[in-house]
């Protein structure tokens, strides 16, 4: 694992996992998979982290969860975005647009 | 416990427990199959595919804790986890289980019981509308009254009161009616009294200016204690006549309970109840001109805008110009115009000078104790952790963060904290019941000291901060040491790391912090023995024997009767009477008993400004102007001849009186009269105690010196004593001694048949045995040194408890090691001292420190100690070798327990 998967910040995760399940429901292993695929193997989520991640966002009622049936035939846990959590996504990553612009206008300067 | 488990069960289903736990397990699982299928898709078999997958899937328990965790009924299970472990914790060890919560209990049950009556005593509201505006105006030394010039300057100039009243309380108004006759205090009160109290009566009403005119002032208001004790609360008592030392006063009304408290400064023996007058009557204004008389106190209301500070301001002048107007008197004594200074200040729930003081001292001697339990038991529950090393071990390993570690310890701690909370307060309901019990006579509001809601309250709150402390200690050791070592550890692999070289700072500082606060209890606890050792072996200059006193008050019949010389008459029938009485050998008369204060004693007549202020001229033939002595109190006492020998009074030098002296005006003096005020040899001198206004004497030649007497109180030295024939029997009251063989007691029904056959109604009281007197005047004494010392004593047991409980603990962790060590050839000789040094190091420098602390804290006692320094050293010696001693003992038994120890048996265990 290099420093740049450890370092996944907790509030950075939520944003992804929103992010993710955004495009359609999706089930736990989906997310995990999802987000390795699409940072093509830059960032990968430990099961430790994504699962009490899901809790708790569902928690705070910004995903929800239905039971549905997989790709493989079985039965799982499908989590979709409620409409808080769209609103909470657009917020996030507006603000976090924000943040890395100006990290990287720093970054940049010489 | 079963119960318990069903009800949790069935709490369990209803948040859905059990629906989340499964829902949890079925998704992770999928999550898991899900990538054993990748793995399989990408070529494994299936088996090393499942392996692989789980490789890398990580802990599930860790996942699934993480994932309980953002559950909201998360706290609640974890609660229930930590309770039923701290219950299985307390039961696996019961020795540290018992000792812990006896522990605190005794330390919460200390802390609540004192609190109880500082709650009750100090706490509580004054029961009066508006107190805060209350204030009363006295003397600085209290004993000094207001004269009714003064009074007229204070309502002219001091403009910050609203309302002015006057206020003397005075003893000894025998009461007659209802149950049997009884002495009391009663307050005399101008007009304006009870409108600035504000507190409307209970039955009838209170005394209004009306009452102060001369002919209407034989009215009396009673306190709710004497109607309920002596009239038994008999609803009718309004209208009714009541004889107050032999007057007929009608009763106008009765006040509710709880009034009077905090306004009576004065607190003479033989009143009713310390702080309380018991009655109330009419002042008939003073004239203006009076010097004789005055009043002990104002009191008064606060205009609305006024404040405290200046009313005093208004009154610092007037001191300073009623000093001025006797120079003579103020140079020879200067600290008599800071003692005559006036002052207001709020009215005080108790204002018995030092009851305050030492109620909060005795609180913060129980915060002591209570702290040293809690040091006691955190010290255990820290070494404790040795041996649960390995629990810890697996915990960390599993994923339990620092916080939630600090929770399981609190819970523990509460577990132990809440246990001995509850016996605490059972045992503060003893304690309140034994105060109430051995509380000294005159204890003000010692009925108020009871278990109530603050009570109850302070007692819960100090349990929690007994669980901070105790639990944060363990805890941060827990955390502090690594989870890879513990897990590795118990008691085995960690020979090398933990028990040789490793420090335990926080052990130590326990321990060290133990004994320094033990040091401190039992420093003061021996100070306070010793101080009351020291009074009772103090010698009063009474023999103690068996001796009895008691006080007669002839009726009316004879009384009125007889002129003074008259009643003599009588009262020499009755002491003959006495004297013929089998067993008796030696009566006297007097004025009064001894030591019992109140009474005794004829104080005289002052030539001071002030009425009160005790200064008198002490004329000596051949002596004038600056050579006139002037003593602060001297007291005259009458006495028949045989008054020296019934209390064993020795006569130094000269003479005791004999039956001719009688009518020559001759006196006997005590040895400090004549050693402060007559130059020279004494005998034959004439002196003088009063000079009219011719510049006449009544001369009196001194026959012989006697011994000082101690008779005011134990604690004080002995004032100038004088003693005169008694010629007469100037009230109608008087004293008798009686020197019997045997008990005194047993006499007293022959010595009352003998007063009643002289005069059939005659009154008896203040009966005594002279032990009983003895006993009486050292009581508030003897009752702090019991709390004090039982405070000492229980310091000691916990700080020995404490280092046998760490020692041991560290032995058995060190087991192994010890093994090894004999095993090379240690002998028993060696690992004794190694496990004796352990402890007994930590306990000099407890014990340092405690010398450094004592000195420091013992000062707050000065007090109450009575011929003995707070620092004095013996004490400290003692109290260093005594605990040295006691630490030895508690080192010595674990250390004798590791002597036994058998290599063979604990190297196999590696």
């Amino acid at each position: 694992m290099t420093k740049a998967e450890a370092d996944l910040l907790q509030g950075t995760l939520d944003l992804l996992i929103l992010k993710t399940i955004a495009l359609e429901p999706m089930h736990g292993y989906g997310v995990s998979l999802r987000i390795q695929q699409i940072s093509r193997n830059a960032l990968r989520v430990q099961q430790g982290s994504l699962y009490p991640a899901l809790y708790r966002l569902e928690k705070q009622r910004l995903i929800s969860f239905d039971w549905g049936i997989s790709e493989n035939g079985r039965k799982a846990k499908f989590y979709r975005l409620t409409k808080t959590g769209r609103r909470r996504l657009e917020s996030e990553t507006e603000s976090w647009d924000r943040l890395s612009g100006a990290v990287n206008r720093i970054l940049r300067t010489t | 416990m079963k119960l318990l488990s069903r009800m949790m069960a069935w709490f369990r289903n209803c948040n859905g427990k059990n629906r989340f736990e499964g829902e949890m397990d079925e998704e992770l699982q999928f999550h898991l199959e899900s990538m054993a299928a990748e793995n399989i898709r990408n070529g494994m078999t299936p088996e090393d595919a499942r392996r692989r997958a789980k490789i890398e899937f990580g802990g599930m328990d860790q996942i699934k804790e993480g994932c309980r965790d953002t559950r909201w009924t998360r706290w609640m299970d974890q609660l229930w986890q930590d309770l039923r472990f701290g219950i299985r914790m307390m039961r696996k060890s019961p020795q540290l289980t018992v000792v812990a919560v006896l522990a605190l209990a005794l330390g919460i049950g200390a802390n609540s019981a004192i609190f109880s009556a500082v709650n009750g005593i100090l706490l509580k509201p004054l029961p009066y509308p508006d107190p805060s505006r209350l204030v009363t105006i006295h003397r600085k030394q209290i004993a000094h009254a207001i004269t009714p010039a003064e009074l007229h300057v204070i309502r002219d100039q001091c403009t910050a009161l609203e309302r002015i009243a006057t206020y003397s309380s005075r003893g000894g108004h025998l009461v007659t009616g209802g149950t049997g006759p009884r002495q009391v205090m009663a307050g005399y009160v101008s007009g304006d009294f009870f409108p600035i109290m504000g507190v409307r009566p209970l039955l009838g009403r209170p005394i209004i200016p009306e009452d102060t005119q001369p002919g209407n002032e034989h009215v009396a208001v009673l306190s709710h204690g004497l109607w309920m004790e002596q009239f038994g609360g008999d609803t009718d008592i309004v209208g009714k006549s009541i004889s107050v030392n032999r007057s007929p006063y009608v009763v106008i009304g009765v006040m509710p309970r709880e009034f009077g408290a905090g306004i009576s400064i004065s607190y003479e023996v033989g009143s009713y109840d310390g702080s309380f007058s018991a009655m109330w009557v009419p002042q008939v204004p003073l004239s203006e001109g009076d010097r004789n008389s005055g009043y002990s106190q104002i009191v008064a209301r606060l205009k609305q805008d006024a404040t405290l500070t200046q009313a005093n301001a208004q009154l610092q002048p007037m001191s300073e110009s009623f000093a001025a107007e006797y120079p003579a008197i103020y140079r020879e004594y200067p600290d008599l115009a800071e003692e005559s200074k006036l002052y207001a200040r709020s009215l005080d729930l108790v204002f018995i000078p030092g009851v305050r003081t030492r109620l909060w001292i005795l609180f913060g001697a129980v915060g002591f104790v209570l702290l040293l339990a809690c040091v006691n038991v955190a010290s255990l529950l820290v070494a404790r952790i040795w041996i649960r090393e390995k629990e810890l071990g697996i915990r960390k390993a599993l994923g339990a963060t620092r916080r939630r570690i600090l929770r399981q310890f609190l819970t523990e701690s509460l577990l132990l904290a809440l246990l001995g909370g509850g016996m605490g307060l059972f045992l503060s309901f003893l304690g309140t019941h034994l105060l109430r019990g051995i509380a000294p006579p005159y204890t003000p509001r010692v009925d108020f000291i009871q278990l109530d809601g603050n009570v109850l309250w302070f007692t819960l709150g100090v349990s929690l901060l007994a669980t901070i402390i105790i639990g944060l200690a363990p805890a941060f050791q827990a955390w502090s040491k690594g989870a890879g070592s513990m897990m590795k550890g118990g008691q085995k692999g960690a020979l090398i790391e933990t028990s040789m070289k490793r420090p335990h700072p926080l052990r130590n500082a326990l321990i060290v912090l133990e004994v320094l606060l033990a040091f401190i209890l039992v420093a003061g606890g021996s100070l306070m023995v010793r101080s009351f050792s020291k009074l009772m072996s103090v010698n009063t200059g009474i023999q103690p024997g068996p001796v009895l006193t008691l006080r007669v008050r002839f009726s009316d019949l004879v009384a009125q009767e007889a002129e003074g010389t008259q009643r003599l008459i009588v009262a020499r029938q009755v002491l003959d009477g006495i004297r013929s009485i089998p067993g008796v050998q030696r009566a006297a008369l007097s004025v009064g008993g001894p030591i019992s204060g109140g009474g005794v004693i004829n104080k005289l007549g002052p030539v001071a400004p002030y009425p009160g202020l005790g200064y008198i001229g002490l004329y000596i033939e051949g002596l004038e102007g600056d050579q006139l002595s002037i003593v602060r109190q001297i007291w005259e006492r009458k006495i028949t001849p045989e008054f020296f020998d019934a209390l064993g009074i020795r006569i130094l030098r000269g003479r005791s009186f004999n039956a001719e002296d009688s009518t020559n005006p001759v006196a006997v003096v005590s040895e400090d009269l004549a050693r402060r005020c007559i130059p020279g040899d004494p005998l034959g001198k004439q002196f003088s105690i009063y000079e009219g206004e011719d510049g006449s004497h009544q001369w009196m030649e001194v026959l012989g010196v006697v011994n000082n007497v101690r008779d005011h109180t134990v604690v004080k030295s002995p004032d100038p004593v004088f003693y005169t024939p008694l010629t007469f029997i100037p009230s109608f009251e008087f004293g008798i001694s009686v020197k019997t063989s045997g008990n005194p007691m047993l006499h007293f029904p022959a010595i009352k048949d003998v007063v009643w056959s002289a005069d059939r109604e005659a009154e008896i009281t203040n009966v005594r045995t002279l032990d009983q007197i003895l006993d009486r005047s050292v009581a508030e004494s003897r009752f702090q040194t019991m709390l004090v010392g039982l405070l000492g004593i229980f310091g000691l047991i916990l700080a020995v408890i404490g280092i046998y409980g760490v020692i041991s603990y560290s032995v058995i962790h060190r087991t192994h090691e010890i093994g090894v060590r004999m095993a090379l050839g240690a002998r028993r000789r060696d690992v004794m001292y190694l496990i004796l040094k352990e402890g007994m190091l930590l306990a000099i420098v407890g014990i340092a420190l405690g010398i450094g602390g004592a000195l420091g804290l013992t000062r707050v006692l000065r007090s109450m100690l009575f011929e003995i320094e707070p620092t004095d050293p013996g004490t400290f010696i003692g109290v260093a070798i005594v605990l040295t001693i006691a630490s030895l003992a508690a080192c010595y038994i674990p250390a004798r327990r590791a002597t036994k120890v058998d290599p063979m048996v604990t190297l196999r265990h590696e």
